[in-house]
C-alpha cells in the first residue's frame, strides 16, 4: 500500500488546500493524472497553482469500486467524519469513459469552484462535455479570487441578499457551499459572524441581483443538513 | 410564481455538487430501469456493510410500474451515520423522509445509488407535482407525452403515461 500525497496551494489567495492521492483500485498513474488536471486549471491567467506532497492531508483523491458506481456515475465526493476528524474523499470510477473529465471537475471543486450548468463544472456529463476547462470555467476560477467570501451571491456588495442566502442554507453542510464563508464545511454562526462584520447596512435593492432572479440552475441537490437521516 | 422561482434560485445557490454522472433523457431513464415504482417511504435505517454505512430505504409499493415487485421495496444507498460515530455523506446522493411519496426508476443492483442516473430517476410528489433533483416537474405536454421539465399535470395521468412508456420498451 502506498499513498501519493500532494499539497495544492492556490497562491496569492486565502485558499490553501492539501491533498493526498491514493491510486489503489485503479490505474496507478493517478498521481500524474491529478498533476495534469491541476496543470489544466493552472492555465488561467492570474491563477497560480502549486502542488507538493504531504502526509496528513484530510482530502484524498482516489478510486471507488468500479462495480458499485453503476453505468451512470463517474465520480463521488464523500464527506467523512470519524472520531471527530473531517475528511473529504474524491472517488473516481476507474471504469468510467469520463474519468479524466470527472477528475477535472473534481479538481475544480477542490479549488473552490461551485458547479455550474456549463463547461467542465457541469456535473451532468454529456458527450458535449469539454475535455478541458473552458474559458467560462477559468473565468469563474479567476473571479473567485476577486470576490470576498462574505459576498455570498458574488454581486460585488455584502448586503441583505447575502444574509438571505446564508439564512436559507443555515445548518447545511457540504462542499463549497456559497454561504460557508469560513470554508469549514458547515454554514453556522461562525459564518454569520463573518458576514455581520462585513455587512454594508443599507436598504435592499428593489429588485434582487441577477444571481437570485435567474431561473433555477440545472444542478441537482446535494449538501445535506448535518444529521439528516438519509445518505 | 415569481416568489417560487426566487426560492428555487436561492436553493440552487445553496447546493453544491461535485459528484458527476451522465445526464439522461427520460427515454434513457426508462430504458435502463429494472424497477419502477410509485410508493411511500415507510422506513429509513442505517446499517454497516463492511464497516461502511449504508442507508436502507423501505417503500410501501403504492403502484408497481415495472419489474418484479412485492408489497414493499428496499433500496440501499451508500452513506449515513453509524452508532460508532462514523458519518459518511455523499454529495448529491438522494435523501428520503419517512412518509414521503416518491416515484422512482431504479437498478436491481447494489450500486452506491441504485437510482437510474444516480439521482435523476427519482421524483418526489409535492403540491406542485412530481419534482426531480433539479426541481423540474415531470409533466405531460400538450401532445400528451411525458417530459422531464414542464408545468406538471394530473398525477394519475402522469403515472399512466409513465407506465405505458415502460411497457413499450
Amino acid at each position: 500500500m502506498r499513498y501519493w500525497p500532494v499539497i495544492l496551494l492556490l497562491v496569492s489567495s486565502a485558499l490553501a488546500l492539501t491533498y493526498r492521492v491514493d491510486p489503489r483500485g485503479g490505474p496507478l498513474d493517478l498521481e500524474e493524472r491529478v498533476a495534469g488536471a491541476l496543470a489544466a486549471w493552472a492555465g488561467a491567467e492570474g491563477v497560480e497553482v502549486t502542488a507538493r506532497p504531504t502526509q496528513d492531508a484530510a482530502t484524498v483523491i482516489g478510486y471507488g469500486s468500479a462495480t458499485a458506481f453503476g453505468p451512470d456515475t463517474h465520480s463521488l465526493t464523500v464527506a467523512r467524519t470519524e472520531a471527530g476528524r473531517r475528511a473529504l474523499e474524491v472517488r473516481l470510477n476507474p471504469a468510467s469513459p469520463f474519468r479524466e473529465r470527472a477528475l477535472l471537475h473534481e479538481v475544480g471543486v477542490l479549488l473552490g469552484l461551485s458547479p455550474s450548468d456549463r463547461g467542465i463544472m457541469n456535473p451532468r456529463f454529456t458527450h458535449d462535455t469539454p475535455s478541458a476547462p473552458t474559458a467560462d470555467d477559468l473565468n469563474a476560477l479567476r473571479a473567485q479570487r476577486e470576490v470576498v467570501p462574505e459576498d455570498v451571491n458574488r454581486d460585488g456588495v455584502v448586503d441583505f441578499y447575502d444574509l438571505w442566502l446564508l439564512a436559507q442554507s443555515f445548518g447545511r453542510s457540504g462542499v463549497n457551499l456559497p454561504a460557508d464563508i469560513n470554508r469549514d464545511g458547515v454554514v453556522d454562526r461562525a459564518d454569520l459572524a463573518l458576514l455581520q462584520a462585513a455587512y454594508i447596512f443599507a436598504a435592499p435593492a428593489e429588485t434582487p441581483p441577477a444571481t437570485l432572479a435567474r431561473p433555477p440552475q440545472t444542478a441537482p441537490p446535494a449538501a445535506l443538513p448535518e444529521g439528516e437521516e438519509a445518505p | 410564481m415569481r416568489q417560487l422561482s426566487l426560492l428555487l434560485a436561492v436553493l440552487s445557490l445553496s447546493w453544491a455538487l461535485a459528484t458527476t454522472f451522465t445526464a439522461l433523457t427520460l427515454e434513457e431513464l426508462t430504458q435502463q430501469a429494472d424497477l419502477a415504482v410509485f410508493g411511500v417511504v415507510e422506513n429509513v435505517a442505517v446499517e454497516a456493510r463492511d464497516g461502511e454505512p449504508w442507508t436502507v430505504v423501505t417503500l410501501t409499493v403504492t403502484r408497481p410500474l415495472a419489474g418484479e415487485l412485492g408489497e414493499s421495496l428496499s433500496l440501499a444507498f451508500y452513506g449515513g451515520v453509524l452508532e460508532t460515530g462514523l458519518s459518511v455523506s455523499v454529495v448529491g446522493m438522494p435523501s428520503f423522509t419517512v412518509g414521503a411519496e416518491v416515484l422512482l426508476l431504479a437498478y436491481d443492483a447494489p450500486y452506491y445509488s441504485p437510482i437510474v442516473g444516480f439521482n435523476q430517476g427519482l421524483w418526489r410528489l409535492t403540491e406542485l407535482g412530481f419534482v426531480d433533483a433539479q426541481e423540474r416537474l415531470l409533466s405531460l405536454n400538450e401532445a400528451g407525452a411525458l417530459t422531464l421539465d414542464g408545468e406538471g399535470g394530473d398525477t394519475e395521468a402522469i403515472l399512466t403515461a409513465l407506465s405505458q412508456l415502460l411497457e413499450n420498451r
